[in-house]
């Protein structure tokens, strides 16, 4: 297509640069002894048994599964059906949508964090150092990614049409969104959702700020364990990275599902 | 036909009744979590301990502290976009070469490095950069070099600048790959037949292209390293004077919690990134190529 090998040059040297921190993460974490060769000297599976094996470990991915599994049924239970009726029924209130979305990007977790801890720590809703206080507020952290991949759903199927047709043909407004309208955009709320496990699971600001030492999630405990054990710990973030690549080859394959499935109605049609 | 579809729209409406329920949880969530908590910063940024006024806004531009820890923010803010901004835009021009089906699994490639940041990378950079790293080691073993004794140290504004570069690449990347995409192969090869030089083509067709969208890039990068907290808290301990750890330090830090200042200096920070996703969204809305 086109001539010259600078253009591979760059691209291997930025992969390279991308992608070397994880190979050595991976490589380390199964690594008895590593320091003056080029690759380890011997391979062992010891630190993620230790790993899997310590209960402060389990406590704290349990915790940040809760966590991470609250906050996004919570979102997507208030977040889809009230767009749903938005587009279809009420088009101004979409203006509101495209707020709440935006101002997250003006408020970073410290500033959110800020916030929060000053309205949460006293009066008759101190919820701060609770759960509850980290549910809301990752409610918010993933509230764009939520709306825009919902949104995006809701305008590839042409939801309005899809539910004047729906109700035309005498299907009930409840049954059009469970029946006709949920099960065409059930692949984007999952991809919402996928995308949501790695912005939580990864999350540390928020958590470091609003509950710290009283409710341990991963990030925290993978940060104290860094100064107990750096090995272990290291063995924490090559696992990590690994769940990270597994949801997005899982999102690949939605996305591929979808292609294909398009493809396929297409050509019906 | 609008008029009875508005009429249709109408009626559909009022028979909807009781359709805006949903949207009661949603608002109360909403407001609990996100509109509350703004406004509360704004209050008490000017409800200090000596009553109503600007006094914290006026401690922060009168201590050298606060305004140095604002501006290595920015510096360094500055400093990663511009770095990450390059090596993004050349490897999304880069891309430009590939097939399309080995273009779309190296874009999913570089989108997934994107989760790579916070904590864990700090981490990484610690194995392979530290006192006692990887890098470090075979460095000193192997070709004589002492990384530290020659004055490198990643728990410094170094290693920040370093590690803040890694997450800022794989954004400017995904950021620059639509815009580049719209110069398409077409535009170049009708340049060429008309006897334009390649370098020629890029300095009157293809930077012209790309620049608002490489501006607005920028103050999305900008934005991103400038609201960064944890991987600069994983790497320095809180130790470095950065806007987002002083602002933290301000409410959590138990020797001087000062809520007030906390809060001046976070509407402060806001304003800045209010500021550059205004610029972002005026130059998309008149540059408008490939977004």
């Amino acid at each position: 297509m086109k001539k010259g090998i600078l253009p591979k040059i760059i691209l291997v040297l930025i992969f390279a640069y991308l992608f070397f921190p994880i190979a050595a993460t991976i490589l380390f974490s199964v690594a008895t002894r590593w320091s003056t060769t080029i690759l380890p000297e011997g391979y062992t599976l010891a630190y993620y048994q230790k790993l899997f094996t310590n209960p402060e470990f389990l406590h704290a991915l349990l915790r940040t599964v809760y966590v991470s599994t609250v906050t996004i049924a919570l979102s997507v239970v208030l977040i889809v059906p009230s767009l749903y009726l938005a587009i279809v029924y009420y088009p101004k209130l979409e203006k509101f949508f495209e707020f709440l979305s935006i101002l997250p990007f003006a408020m970073p977790g410290v500033i959110l964090a800020i916030g929060l801890i000053q309205m949460y720590s006293r009066g008759p809703l101190r919820i701060s150092g609770t759960s509850w206080i980290l549910i809301g507020s990752y409610f918010v952290l993933i509230l764009p990614y939520v709306y825009q991949a919902t949104k995006n759903s809701f305008r590839t199927i042409n939801v309005k049409a899809l539910t004047e047709a729906a109700l035309m043909l005498g299907c009930g407004k409840l049954e059009t969104f469970f029946k006709v309208i949920f099960p065409n955009i059930v692949r984007g709320v999952v991809s919402a959702a996928l995308i949501s496990v790695s912005v939580l699971f990864g999350e540390f600001v928020l958590a470091n700020l609003l509950v710290g030492d009283n409710y341990e999630t991963l990030q925290i405990y993978l940060y104290k364990l860094q100064k107990a054990d750096g090995h272990i710990s290291n063995a924490l973030v090559a696992a990590y990275f690994l769940v990270i690549l597994l949801l997005s080859l899982l999102m690949i394959w939605l996305t591929f599902r979808k292609e294909k499935l398009g493809a396929k109605t297409n050509a019906e049609s | 036909m609008a008029t009875s579809k508005a009429v249709r729209l109408g009626r559909e409406l009022r028979r909807g009744g009781i359709l805006w329920i949903p949207f009661v949880p949603l608002l109360i969530f909403a407001l609990a979590f996100e509109i509350l908590p703004m406004a509360y910063i704004f209050y008490s940024s000017v409800h200090s301990a000596k009553g109503l006024g600007l006094h914290s806004y006026v401690q922060v531009f009168h201590s050298k502290y606060y305004v140095i820890s604002l501006r290595n923010s920015i510096l360094v803010s500055a400093a990663v976009g511009i770095v990450g901004l390059m090596a993004g835009t050349l490897g999304a021009l880069a891309l430009r070469s590939l097939h399309e089906s080995k273009r779309e699994k190296l874009l999913t490639l570089v989108n997934m490095t994107t989760n790579f940041a916070g904590v864990p990378l700090a981490f990484a950079y610690i194995v392979l950069l530290g006192v006692n790293g990887l890098i470090t080691v075979l460095a000193k073993e192997k070709m004589g070099l002492d990384l530290y004794g020659m004055g490198f140290n990643l728990f410094s504004w170094t290693g920040i600048v370093l590690v803040y570069i890694y997450f800022t690449v794989p954004l400017a990347f995904m950021l620059m790959y639509p815009a580049v995409y719209a110069i398409g192969q077409d535009i170049q090869e009708a340049a060429e037949i008309l006897g334009a030089s390649r370098s020629y083509f890029w300095r009157k067709v293809g930077i012209p292209i790309l620049l608002p969208s490489m501006l607005g890039s920028f103050t999305l990068l900008f934005a991103n390293a400038l609201g960064a907290y944890a991987t600069a808290y994983a790497l320095t301990n809180s130790n470095n004077s950065l806007v987002s750890i002083t602002i933290a330090n301000l409410v959590t830090g138990d020797i001087f919690p000062d809520p007030s200042l906390a809060s001046a200096l976070a509407v402060i920070m806001a304003a800045i990134l209010a500021l550059s996703l205004l610029i972002n969204g005026k130059l998309r809305r008149r540059g408008g190529v490939g977004q």
